[in-house]
């Protein structure tokens, strides 16, 4: 009752900050940029997706009568799809690469990043409706939280309070729910923002578990900004003025949510650097030469395939002999690809458990990963997506490849497929993987979040308690 | 009604109160004088339960503020040299919010009836607190005693800084609180008020009450003499 009375005449003192409705205004209307324009974006990824994957199955299928180890050179694109919650968090969709060429002999990695063709605009952070909540709402929380309890002391107005007989429990129960009211209200329109524009976005992909994945996001939006009012309560509780919380709140926001995440990423890099661009390139060009460079591997590839088809020589093989070669060596290259792959999703896996150990110095990495990994738009779900266009791409060379050795004859590469062969080779169309199939996977920056608002909790707890006894023997 | 039984307070080595004992009964005001460092502000903070007492007990309405500081202070209002009030909310409004802490709803008009009784002007109700001089705020402080329907007043130098017609009117304000069966203890330095309003006159010095002084028995010129008698008592043995 009592922490209701105080709760409302918080709220009322807020609304009543013409600079603190001035920032909320603009933020809502930041926001309202950020979901139009997350939610455009995204549509218009996917109308490119949509017409690039267009594109190139008429090209594919009008290439007419073609030896089908051209057309597996030729070959075809596997386009990222892109959920819908994309919007909301873009997460890694900008630089991590939209498409794979699928082509033979080559395991090829992502390509067409946004921030390439972004030009100037690419080195700036897109604005997101989360970077909004990551960001800009925590210097929102601590403009209209930092005379909480600061302000009612410069005024007095805390030993009144305390003076008729009001606890100091239940002071800080009313100043918590000012701040939940405050939250909520922050939230519901910028979550109704977001929601609307989730749905009103026009994407051909499936996202499994959309209400999992939305209802996840705004408790884990309410557990990281719910610590920033425990923080600014906190801090404002044991600060003599007005002026020195504003400060050492705006202290707190610019070295937790500003610089501790870039120096993160930075540390990161340097902890587990970047493997050489071109030596990756480099190694990927020796593994699709491999096979063919080794005469050894080539007898291997003879001595299997006369072996499985019972024959003395490579003439009296029932197939065509260069196909199966072809396939060979597909199958001997596979293997070394993915541990070229792997030893690269190594470094940035690395990396990312840096950032994820640091998240608990800062509760926006916490966040920021969480909310890109309940998004779909994450590494992890990035990796799933190159993972399946790899197998796409095994399975339709495979394709090609057994076309011409069954059907080639003795005409070798001068067999010509049928141009109706070229429509049983599958578009990628890709899949996003379920939410289950990662949550182990963000458990540490769970915990880092909670450990945080533990932590802001008991730092509130002490610092109100401690302002209550400092008001009594004033 | 106010009792103090023994009441003492150490700080470390210090004794800032020294067996203190007194009563004031309802509709009596017991005016508390001294110098700085005598024990006034302490005795106050001691009732209103910011203070934990080194020995005795302050009780209020039979209830010991140190055991039930929260029902103590449920049935005592305290008002400051300086009354504070929330600077962007108006008269009525801090009126309604302290009003509402006290867990009983009153109604808009008995909170208007309050500080019409507290004589605030009509005009003043409605505007913002940041407008105030400091005789209105100390008179939305007494509407917030009415409306909580305090049965005890704490006042710590209410008059301090006052002009002369609105310190005249605050006494009868608490001529009229005494009307409504409230017991009042009330520290200040002004010799005068403290004669007007008050029906006794306790001297405190360094932490002992030393005397109590009958207002009625006493001429302004009279009482004066009593209290620099203690306080030159006090600087001769200082010195």
């Amino acid at each position: 009752m009592i922490a209701r009375q105080i709760a409302g005449k918080d709220l009322q003192l807020v609304f009543r900050n013409r600079r603190v409705m001035a920032v909320f205004v603009a933020v809502v209307l930041v926001m309202l940029g950020a979901v139009l324009i997350g939610a455009e974006r995204t549509a218009s990824f996917d109308r490119e997706r949509g017409s690039a994957l267009a594109a190139d199955r008429e090209v594919w299928l009008g290439q007419g009568a073609r030896n089908p180890h051209s057309a597996a050179h030729f070959s075809r694109y596997a386009f990222k799809p892109l959920p819908a919650l994309a919007s909301f968090d873009p997460g890694t969709v900008d630089y991590a690469g939209l498409a794979v060429w699928m082509e033979a002999h080559r395991r090829n990695p992502a390509t067409f990043r946004y921030a390439e063709s972004a030009g100037a605009s690419s080195t700036f952070e897109s604005l997101s409706p989360a970077w909004v909540l990551q960001a800009l709402v925590p210097l929102l929380i601590a403009l209209a939280l930092f005379p909480s309890y600061a302000g009612e002391r410069e005024d007095g107005t805390l030993r009144q309070l305390l003076g008729t007989g009001v606890t100091a429990g239940a002071v800080f129960a009313g100043k918590l729910l000012a701040a939940l009211r405050l939250l909520l209200l922050i939230l519901l329109p910028l979550v109704a923002l977001s929601v609307l524009a989730v749905m009103a976005t026009d994407v051909d992909t499936h996202q499994p578990d959309p209400l999992l994945r939305t209802l996840c996001l705004v408790a884990v939006y309410g557990l990281y900004l719910l610590s920033f009012c425990l923080v600014a309560i906190g801090v404002s509780a044991l600060s003599p003025h007005r002026r020195s919380a504003a400060i050492a709140l705006f202290a707190f926001w610019f070295v937790f949510v500003v610089l501790v995440p870039r120096l993160a990423g930075d540390l990161a890099l340097a902890r587990t650097p970047q493997p050489d661009a071109t030596e990756i390139a480099n190694s990927l060009g020796e593994i699709g030469m491999a096979f063919w460079d080794s005469e050894e591997l080539r007898e291997s590839a003879r001595q299997r395939a006369m072996d499985e088809y019972g024959v003395a020589t490579v003439e009296d093989l029932p197939i065509d002999y260069a196909a199966y070669e072809l396939q060979f060596s597909e199958e001997y290259a596979d293997p070394l690809y993915a541990k070229v792959y792997r030893e690269l999703n190594g470094v940035h896996a690395a990396q990312e458990r840096t950032l994820s150990t640091l998240s608990i110095i800062s509760p926006t990495l916490a966040v920021a990963r969480l909310s890109a990994g309940l998004a779909g738009t994450d590494r992890a779900h990035h990796l799933a997506f190159t993972e399946e266009a790899e197998l796409h791409r095994q399975e339709i060379i495979k394709q090609m490849n057994d076309d011409m050795m069954l059907n080639a004859g003795d005409a070798g590469y001068s067999y010509q497929s049928d141009p109706a062969f070229w429509e049983e080779i599958a578009d990628f169309h890709g899949s996003l993987p379920p939410l289950s199939r990662f949550a182990g996977r963000y458990l540490w920056d769970v915990i880092a979040l909670l450990a945080w608002l533990g932590a802001a909790f008991l730092f509130a707890r002490t610092a109100v308690a401690r302002a209550g006894d400092m008001e009594r023997v004033r | 009604m106010i009792e103090a039984r023994n009441l003492t307070k150490r700080f470390g080595n210090t004794t800032a109160l020294n067996d203190l004992s007194f009563t004031v009964p309802a509709r009596e005001t017991f005016c508390f004088l001294g110098a700085n460092g005598a024990g006034k502000t302490t005795t106050i903070n001691l009732f209103l339960g910011f203070l934990p007492p080194s020995a005795g007990s302050a009780l209020v309405c039979g209830k010991d503020v140190a055991e039930e500081p929260e029902a103590a202070r449920a049935l005592t209002a305290y008002i400051p040299e300086q009354v504070a009030l929330y600077p962007e909310l108006t008269g009525f409004e801090n009126l309604k919010f302290f009003a509402s802490l006290g867990g009983t709803d009153v109604s808009e008009s008995d909170l208007i009836s309050g500080l019409e009784a507290a004589g605030l002007q009509q005009d003043a109700f409605h505007q913002r607190a940041v407008t105030y001089s400091k005789g209105m705020r100390q008179k939305v402080g007494i509407a917030i005693a009415l409306a909580k329907r305090a049965q005890v007043l704490l006042l710590d130098e209410p008059m301090s800084g006052l002009d002369p017609k609105a310190a005249n009117d605050f006494c009868e304000l608490l001529r009229n609180m005494n009307a409504r069966d409230v017991a009042i203890l009330m520290v200040t330095h002004d010799l005068f008020r403290a004669r007007e309003v008050g029906h006794r006159l306790g001297i405190l010095k360094a932490g002992e009450l030393v005397e109590i002084v009958h207002a009625s028995s006493v001429s302004a010129s009279e009482l004066e003499e009593i209290y620099l008698a203690h306080m030159h008592d006090a600087a001769g043995k200082a010195a």
